[in-house]
């Protein structure tokens, strides 16, 4: 380091310890001399006086300025903006669930498909529409495995592996540096750092491709202790050998040393079906068709969006590129279960990012509900369907946020198409509530939709025009009947159901009975 | 709470001369934008037609419009809206303006007015979204609402709350009660469109809103703003500079700030064809022969052109 450099961050030192931009040139001495003749390695004999060179060379440039004799000010005062190691391990940690993390992990072993087998993500993606099916034998589909305990965890995968350069310079960063861009799942460069600090103190990541291979392992607790200067801020790397069949190299990361939380919320048992559903909507569209994933060595079935079509009429469709984004829009009724009901588990928008699910049957104001104008979400519109679909080959320009399970409300791309979003649902929306009237019972409603419904994917339902949700009418049979309601004196109720002898005759049936009485008496009948 | 009563009950349509000067006044406004290369009478009208259909009967006549819809939200009067439609060609869409908006076809030009007899409430507020989103460029806009309080012997405080939970989110940084009064109630309503339509344009990098018109009038006492303009792009926008601001006196080019203030002087017949005669005059005349304020001078002067004559007709 040269005389300069050392001065000036001795003064940085000296003043950020003061709290006084003033300072005389003896403190400086006193304080700071032996790490300046350490750094810049002086043998000199008089390095005082070689400061006092120095400082007028730095007040020439206009760091400092002389006050008084032997007094000087710091002109160029600096606040500390460094990353600390702890806000990543303990902090960022708090802001996305277990089961998200596990997603972040199974989106990097995807990009590994998607890096090995040279595919583009937003190609891929874009197969979802075609009408035309490709079925490929499952059994040749690279597998991701999860396995989770309340002691360890592990996912492993042959999807490819990560390059070693790749993790040499790239993978293990916190963030991306400006232009960075790869068309990827993993889009902001930290979610898997993320996963691994949340999960445990302890990780081993061994990652082999058909060209090389690498191990790292880290004792978080013992990395993060040291974080003095950007130099602390790497993981250890070894290289390992390649692996030479295809179908077998891929990535295993382990996490060993679970945090509590993570023990605990393993111990109630609930997280490996909570992370199954995760998975299966969330990948729904990969499951099967590009990967399989297993957990706990079950395998995940996809979970797919139930869709149908009116009979007769249309679905809202529309597809427009934006910025780099294609993006389709479909609103439509959702398909009933086998008891001729809405499952509205399932039913609202879905949110769908290059094929990888960001909202699933959202419900929400973020989907624009009780946004003008969309209305507050109601049981009446429980059989809703939405579908948003955007595809890019940039990944940065999507608007999800960095878990990848919301939107980001201030994309400029999501709110010019949640215009759009409203637009598409209006029609479907006030059809539903043209059909469910406040006080009746929702089921006949619901069964008599899906009598007039065909179930149909949206690669299906797709359309080249833009189009509006319409259902045409048919001329509904005349309804024979009225139905007859008036109040009755509880006593004159009991005393028909003496008279009949009938003393748990119910109040329609007596209705009914005095009825049919009238009729049959003035010959009516 | 709110005043909702249907307007085919409230008033005899065809005696609200305020209301017709505003409607000739839009009508000058879409002739001229058709001398300066706007293709109006090819662009679709939708319109609230109500029982009387007055402005479907001045488009089709004087900007011959063909494709007009008449959205009718009261089911009850379908068959009496059916009849009264004065041409075969008008489509009637029975239910509520916004569930229609989104059928707007995007590759024809439209004329929407929201000509609302009511206070503004959260249905309103949607169908001026939804058509913000909606509209193609080059489309016009026109929204009116009465602008009276919005509950009847209530005061500044109870409008804030009913502004509050019909249209919350488009108040901004009205928050206190005398923000709401009386006076202020045509300023708030103004900003609240103006955000409605913003908050529809959000996204469309396409196309921007362009005031043109910014009403206030009262028929008797009743105060009623209506607003619009143009949704174009910057080369609609660029036309629309060359619209000839001297003909027409009461273009606006913002809805929130300075409306025109529709005032019509309650003259004879008589009086009317007396004054006539001397139409357009210098701002310091007046009528020799009867005494008439200076300001109904100056009102009459800048209306005459769009004042409705009303005579009986026995038939």
């Amino acid at each position: 380091m040269t005389w300069q450099e050392s001065a000036a961050k001795a003064v940085q030192r000296l003043v950020s310890r003061t709290g006084n931009p003033l300072f005389t040139r003896r403190q400086l001495i006193d304080s700071e001399i032996k790490q300046i003749i350490a750094e810049t390695a002086s043998a000199g004999e008089t390095p005082d006086q070689t400061l006092s060179r120095v400082l007028q060379e730095l007040r020439d440039q206009g760091v400092i300025k002389f006050e008084a004799s032997g007094v000087y000010r710091l002109l160029k005062i600096v606040a500390k903006a460094y990353p600390r190691k702890n806000f990543f391990v303990q902090m960022f940690t708090k802001d996305i669930s277990l089961e998200d993390c596990v997603l972040d992990l199974i989106d990097n072993s995807v990009d590994g498909f998607i890096k090995s087998r040279h595919l583009r993500l937003s190609e891929v993606a874009s197969v979802f529409w075609e009408k035309k099916e490709t079925k490929k034998r499952t059994s040749e589909l690279p597998e991701i495995h999860v396995s989770l305990s309340d002691t360890k965890f592990e996912i492993r995968d042959n999807c490819g592996g990560i390059d070693f350069k790749d993790a040499q310079n790239e993978v293990f960063n916190f963030g991306h540096s400006t232009g960075w861009t790869s068309e990827s799942l993993g889009v902001y460069g930290i979610g898997l750092k993320r996963a691994l600090f949340k999960l445990g103190n302890h990780f081993e990541v061994f990652s082999q491709t058909t060209k090389n291979g690498f191990s790292c392992e880290l004792d978080v607790d013992v990395w993060v202790e040291k974080d003095n200067s950007i130099d602390d801020w790497t993981f250890p790397l070894k290289e390992e050998r390649a692996e030479p069949s295809f179908a077998k190299a891929g990535t295993r990361i382990r996490v060993n040393r679970l945090h509590d939380e993570v023990k605990m919320r393993m111990k109630t048992g609930t997280v490996e079906s909570s992370l199954r559903k995760s998975i299966s909507t969330t990948f729904s569209f990969f499951l099967n068709r590009y990967v399989k994933i297993f957990v706990n060595n079950q395998m995940v079935e996809p979970t797919p969006i139930p869709t149908s079509r009116p009979s007769k009429g249309t679905v809202s469709f529309e597809r427009f590129p934006d910025d780099g984004v294609e993006i389709r829009i479909l609103a439509t009724l959702a398909k009933t279960g086998a008891d001729g009901r809405y499952d509205q588990t399932q039913t609202g928008w879905y949110v769908i990012c290059n094929g990888r699910a960001v909202l699933t049957a959202d419900k929400g104001e973020i989907t624009g509900w009780g946004i003008s104008p969309m209305p507050a979400y109601h049981t009446q519109y429980g059989g809703f369907i939405g579908l948003v679909f955007f595809e890019s080959a940039n990944p940065m320009k999507m608007p999800w946020t960095t878990t990848k399970r919301s939107l980001n409300r201030e994309s400029a791309i999501y709110l010019r198409t949640r215009g759009k979003m409203a637009l598409a649902a209006r029609p479907v929306l006030a059809f539903m509530r043209s059909k469910y009237s406040a006080d009746y019972d929702t089921a006949p409603v619901e069964r008599e939709l899906a009598r007039n419904t065909v179930e149909a994917t949206p690669a299906q339902l797709a359309t080249a025009k833009t189009v509006q949700f319409e259902v045409i009418k048919t001329a509904p049979p005349p309804n024979p009947t009225t139905r007859v309601q008036y109040y009755a004196l509880n006593s004159d109720l009991d005393k028909i159901r003496k008279h009949l002898n009938k003393s748990r005759m119910s109040a329609v049936a007596i209705g009914e009975h005095t009825f049919n009485y009238f009729l049959d008496q003035e010959g009516l009948k | 709470m709110s005043v909702t009563g249907k307007s085919y009950e409230k008033v005899h349509y065809e005696f609200r001369p305020a209301k017709q000067v505003e409607r000739r006044m839009l009508l000058d406004v879409l002739q001229r934008l058709m001398e300066i290369g706007f293709p109006i009478s090819s662009y679709q009208y939708t319109g609230l037609g109500s029982l009387w259909f007055i402005d479907f009967i001045l488009f089709r006549r004087y900007l011959g419009i063909r494709h007009m819809v008449s959205v009718e939200g009261s089911l009850e009067v379908e068959t009496r809206v059916r009849f009264n439609k004065p041409y075969g060609n008008i489509e009637i869409f029975m239910g509520d303006v916004g569930d229609y908006i989104p059928s707007l076809s995007p590759d024809r030009k439209h004329i929407l007015w929201l000509d609302f007899d009511y206070v503004i409430k959260k249905e309103s507020l949607d169908a001026i979204v939804l058509g913000a989103s909606q509209l193609s460029a080059g489309s016009l806009l026109f929204v009116t609402v009465d602008a009276e309080p919005p509950v009847k012997e209530g005061r500044a405080r109870d409008w804030r709350e009913y502004f509050q939970s019909e249209v919350g989110d488009y108040l901004g940084n009205l928050t206190k009660d005398n923000q709401f009064s009386r006076s202020k109630l045509v300023a708030i309503n103004a900003s609240i469109i103006e955000r409605a339509i913003k908050h529809g344009l959000a996204g469309r990098n396409d196309v921007n809103f362009f005031p043109l018109l910014n009403f206030v009038y009262a028929d008797g006492q009743h105060q009623m703003l209506s607003v619009g303009g143009m949704i174009g792009t910057e080369e609609d926008s660029r036309k629309l500079q060359t619209l000839n601001k001297l003909h027409l006196p009461f273009l606006r080019d913002s809805i929130v700030a300075n409306p025109y203030e529709i005032k019509v002087p309650l003259l004879t017949r008589k009086e009317r064809l007396h004054l006539d005669g001397f139409m357009p005059c210098r701002s310091s005349w007046r009528p020799r022969e009867f005494v008439m304020k200076p300001a109904d001078v100056l009102a009459y002067r800048e209306i005459y052109p769009y004042f409705p004559a009303y005579t009986e007709m026995l038939l």
